[in-house]
């Protein structure tokens, strides 16, 4: 079945054309829409083996940037489709399911109406997810769509780790609540490592640590999350790129009485130029910068990947607690794929937890599934790529193989 | 020898008279609503007996007079002369970056503790008030300052930084301080004394859990970590104070609820944590009343949001620490809660952490090893004494140095 899955963001949309197939999943194009409604907006797609295609043109909207899309996947240059029937399904990322949606869903009148409810909670990302379904419904009328929520996977925590220690009144009236995030990466991980293992994983404890430019851990008992360290915004748990993570929130109160801010101005600096950008004294919020730095003696990169890896130690410490246990750690999302020695200082010392990090095959490892515990390790730690696209053209043919049952 | 403690809180007085030779209390009370109606005082004599004072208690000068006058009373003193007070120690809360431990009180101190005021507006003022009304009524009378935050400033800089723009540290001094370093340092230089073990070689961690609360990791004698931050608002629930927090959180309720800062944090400290969850009581008796008695849903809930939190800093510090050699309950609910040490605890051993329930249960307020002895981690009851190390510091400082 050909799946187009999209992540449609507020100026762009991210998209892959996916043939699944039992055993042989294949993606056939993928590319990226940008700087829609922007001057210098651009499309351009990429097929294995081909020339890439990029064009740079007027993109005012959601419509016209996916009607771009259909129109390079016909492009005869590469070949991915000679007609839009060949589609036969659309997968969106979708990035907030509030407490409505624990799984994904075949879009409805109804289900849209629902992600509408949830615009509070997230006025960034779900207005623009939304978009891009009703684009796909004006250019491809009567297509199924599935949505695939960031949140939906999380919905098995429980109470006591989903509550702030706040007024239990603000819960009730505006559903302020830990949600989480990546839960499709998370998901998609320790279901591919226990495959890779031959475990069943309703009997497996698992931290899944996914570091990227956003970043987070996930504690999965039995293959349900029960925890993670994402919270009520993407802006809770650990440092990212430009994200603080958890900060006391006396220092909000200081900033904006001694800096005399507004508090939108004091919340865009902790969102867009904090975390690792900001620790790093303006360095840089790029890993791969930071590391690089930190070999040839750079203190600020030192210094701000050392709190890094600190805060991932925090969790994973929390999450053994949490579990009683674990049997394998998870490193995921760029960063943990690709960056050694982020993932050396992260995982180094734990041997009283367990893990016993192999400092040597780690060295140097990028973009491939294996293990970097040594062989004696109690706990497991594995490298594995995830892959959130293929976990949403899964989930679509699932859904349209249900629906059509 | 004797050493006058004294804890100067915005509307109150907590004072304890030590004898150093033998460490015994000859007299402790409190001064309660100062500048308010209905201000008093209330004495707890050497004999146990206890007297409350009537009076108009305008400011801290007044009130501390009060205090030195009824010490030496003929009625219900101690002292016959103040002269026998041979030094007198102050919890201080917050001493910045400026103090790394206790510290004998000079112009310069003063000095710099005013400018700690910025990060502690509600505690350091009448801190120094307490100091200068010292110095006017007994000029002689060497002062020492102990802070809560000194036993902290050991944190490395990976542990103490928040991840935002440096310059905000530069320009601020915006980093986790932490609190309750006196009690931190108190209860695992205890414990290690009554394990017989080596401060300097262990790896410690304590939970002072009373209204305020608090996790430290203590690492070879030095304080390498702590829940409380920037505030003492951050890290665990606590009786009214939210802890842990998604700053989307603070600014979707001001924005909804159309506060401004102040409320926020009004909100976040006085109307959050326990109380806030329950809607029944701060007091962690209260809510375990409201739980195991009447089976309140909201109070269970708060109880095991309570117990996971704290469970949650253990397994962290465990991990930061690699590894942990004894764990310590302190302060009102850690001393006396078993209930919650235990829900702590439940299910920690494959940390190493093995609660014997047998010796955890109704145990209040006495040292104990309360884990099973093939434990590998040792867990110890250990009541905090924060004006007896007060007073020894002040002893130390003033007469040892």
């Amino acid at each position: 079945m050909n799946t187009l899955i999209l992540n449609c963001g507020s100026s762009s949309i991210k998209y892959q054309f996916l043939n699944i197939e039992k055993g042989q999943d294949q993606l056939l194009a993928k590319g990226q829409v940008d700087r829609i409604g922007n001057e210098g907006s651009n499309i351009e797609q990429k097929v294995k083996g081909k020339e890439p295609i990029e064009i740079v043109t007027e993109i005012q909207d959601h419509v016209q940037g996916i009607n771009l899309i259909l129109e390079l996947l016909l492009d005869p240059r590469h070949q991915v489709i000679s007609s839009l029937n060949e589609i036969d399904a659309v997968g969106h990322r979708l990035v907030h399911g509030g407490e409505t949606f624990s799984g994904s869903v075949i879009i409805t009148e109804e289900v849209k109406a629902k992600i509408k409810e949830l615009f509070d909670l997230a006025p960034l990302h779900n207005p623009s997810n939304l978009q891009g379904i009703d684009a796909m419904e004006k250019l491809l009328p009567g297509k199924i769509q599935v949505g695939v929520f960031d949140t939906a996977f999380h919905q098995t925590m429980p109470e006591k780790a989903y509550l702030y220690g706040i007024p239990y009144k603000f819960y009730k009236k505006y559903h302020i609540r830990r949600y989480g995030f990546h839960g499709t990466s998370h998901k998609y991980v320790s279901e591919k490592a226990c495959e890779l293992l031959g475990w069943d994983i309703s009997t497996k404890k698992i931290i899944s640590c996914h570091l990227g430019n956003g970043a987070s851990l996930t504690a999965i008992d039995g293959g349900k999350s029960v925890e993670t360290s994402m919270g009520f915004t993407p802006n809770y748990g650990l440092m990212m790129g430009t994200r603080s993570g958890v900060i006391d929130p006396g220092i909000i109160e200081l900033l904006v009485q001694k800096e005399n801010l507004p508090l939108k101005d004091v919340v865009k600096m902790l969102n867009k130029k904090s975390g690792m950008l900001g620790l790093s004294d303006g360095f840089s919020s790029d890993m791969r910068d930071l590391a690089e730095a930190m070999l040839d003696g750079n203190k600020d990169a030192e210094r701000a990947l050392n709190a890094y890896a600190h805060r991932v130690k925090h969790y994973i410490g929390a999450y053994v607690a949490q579990l009683n246990g674990v049997d394998l750690v998870i490193m995921t999302g760029g960063i943990g794929e690709n960056n050694w020695l982020v993932r050396q200082l992260c995982l180094s010392n734990l041997d009283f937890l367990g893990i016993d990090f192999d400092i040597e095959k780690n060295k140097g490892l990028r973009g491939a599934d294996t293990f970097i515990s040594t062989p004696d390790s109690k706990v497991k730690v594995m490298i594995i790529q995830t892959n959130e696209e293929l976990v949403i053209a899964r989930e679509t043919v699932r859904l349209v193989d249900e629906m059509q049952k | 020898m004797k050493i006058l403690v004294l804890n100067c809180g915005s509307s109150s007085i907590k004072f304890q008279l030590f004898t150093m030779t033998d460490r015994s209390v000859l007299a402790k009370g409190l001064v309660e609503k100062i500048g308010l109606n209905g201000s008093c005082m209330k004495l707890t004599k050497e004999n146990g007996e206890k007297v409350v004072f009537e009076g108009e208690i305008l400011d801290h000068k007044s009130g501390i007079e009060y205090v030195l006058g009824v010490l030496t009373s003929a009625k219900h003193g101690c002292l016959k002369d103040l002269s026998e007070i041979a030094a007198v120690g102050h919890r201080v809360v917050h001493g910045g970056e400026w103090f790394n431990s206790s510290v004998l009180i000079t112009d310069e101190v003063i000095k710099a503790l005013e400018k700690c005021i910025d990060l502690a507006p509600l505690h350091n003022p009448p801190n120094i008030k307490g100091i200068e009304a010292i110095t006017e009524l007994v000029p002689d009378t060497k002062q020492v300052g102990v802070f809560d935050t000194a036993f902290h400033q050991t944190m490395p800089k990976h542990a103490f930084m928040y991840g935002i723009p440096y310059s905000l540290y530069e320009k601020y001094a915006i980093r986790r301080y932490g609190f309750h370093g006196t009690s931190h340092r108190y209860v695992s230089q205890r414990a290690c004394e009554i394990l017989g073990v080596d401060f300097q070689t262990q790896r410690i961690i304590t939970c002072h859990l009373g209204n305020g609360a608090s996790v430290a990791a203590i690492k070879d004698g030095k304080s390498v970590d702590t829940s409380m931050g920037f505030t003492p608002v951050e890290g665990l629930l606590m009786g009214t104070r939210a802890g842990d927090l998604d700053i989307g959180v603070v600014t979707f309720l001001m924005e909804k609820e159309k506060i401004g800062t102040e409320s926020a944090s009004t909100l976040f400290n006085k109307h959050s944590g326990m109380l806030g969850i329950t809607g029944i009581s701060s007091d962690a008796r209260d809510i375990e009343n409201a739980a195991l008695k009447d089976g309140d849903e909201r109070a269970l809930l708060a109880m095991k949001m309570y117990d996971y939190r704290v469970k949650k800093y253990i397994g962290a510090y465990t991990a930061a620490m690699n590894g942990c050699d004894i764990l310590i309950f302190t302060g009102g609910i850690g001393e006396n809660a078993d209930t919650t040490r235990a829900g702590i605890c439940n299910e920690l051993e494959w940390l190493g952490f093995d609660l014997d329930e047998i010796r955890n249960e109704g145990l209040r307020g006495k040292e104990a090893v309360i884990s099973k002895d093939n434990s590998k981690v040792k867990i110890m009851v250990v009541p905090t004494d924060e004006e007896l190390m007060i007073a020894l510091d002040t002893e130390t400082i003033v007469f040892k140095k």
